[in-house]
């Protein structure tokens, strides 16, 4: 997810998109005007979000990060199966 | 010099003066200061994180116990789990509301707290009370507590102000 600016942007989306390290801020900037472009064009959000990270990290979608909402929502369904 | 502009000084100059030094203090911080503020903001959110991190662990261990197990669960059981659930969501509560009144440093909130409050917010809490229902009605069990959003406003808080536009977009469900 996109915070607003600061370090946390980088972090979130190395999460977001699996993206082997942090972007850099020029790397954000660029996602960032690209992901306005493509919602300016008439695309949803998320979509526009994930298409242009596509098209500007080059490690887009490289590494998993497992995140506590998975880990918590598996075991609720496990839980729910007792 | 008149008497009368003699006693106004005197009234005056140290009423004028203690404004001042309120004020300056007040508006500008010493350097130390803001170290301290600081320093104290970075305990506060170590703080937070490790109870946050105990609260992840007990809930993990709890519901890892509850689904191992084969036979119908008692209500014992039931609140093995639903007490840890409810005691993780308080913790993201108490780190949202330390956000919400300027406690936390910037760094830690945004690149620890906020991405967590988001995935509670957008994830863990509907899909906690959700379970926990449908759990309760499988085995006739009493769960009255019915999801109310105020009890985790901070929560929505702070995902609305730090999250960014996009979840603000996933959280009103269009």
């Amino acid at each position: 997810m996109a915070t607003r600016g600061g370090a946390g942007a980088g972090h979130a989306l190395m999460i977001k998109y699996g993206l082997r390290t942090s972007p850099n801020d020029a790397l954000i900037a660029q996602w960032r005007i690209r992901t306005n472009q493509l919602i300016a064009g008439g695309i949803e959000g998320e979509r526009a979000g994930r298409t242009a990270a596509a098209e500007i990290f080059p490690d887009f979608k490289t590494h998993v990060y497992a995140s506590e909402a998975d880990d918590i929502s598996s075991l609720l369904d496990a839980a729910g199966n007792r | 010099m008149p008497p009368e502009i003699a006693e106004t000084r005197e009234v005056w100059l140290p009423i004028a003066t203690f404004l001042l030094g309120f004020f300056v203090r007040t508006f500008t911080l010493s350097k130390a200061d803001r170290e301290l503020n600081e320093r104290s903001k970075f305990a506060l959110s170590k703080e937070l994180a490790d109870s946050q991190n105990e609260a992840y662990q007990s809930l993990m261990k709890a519901l890892t116990e509850y689904a191992s197990q084969t036979a119908p669960p008692t209500l014992q059981d039931f609140f093995a789990i639903s007490g840890p659930c409810q005691n993780y969501l308080y913790q993201q509560k108490l780190t949202a509301d330390a956000i919400m009144s300027d406690r936390v440093d910037r760094q830690s909130r945004d690149a620890t707290f906020v991405p967590k409050l988001v995935e509670t917010a957008v994830v863990i809490i509907p899909k906690t009370y959700a379970k926990l229902k449908e759990i309760a009605a499988k085995h006739g069990l009493p769960f009255a507590d019915e999801f109310d959003r105020a009890n985790y406003q901070s929560i929505f808080d702070v995902v609305e102000k730090f999250g960014g536009r996009e979840t603000a977009v996933r959280l009103s469900g269009k």
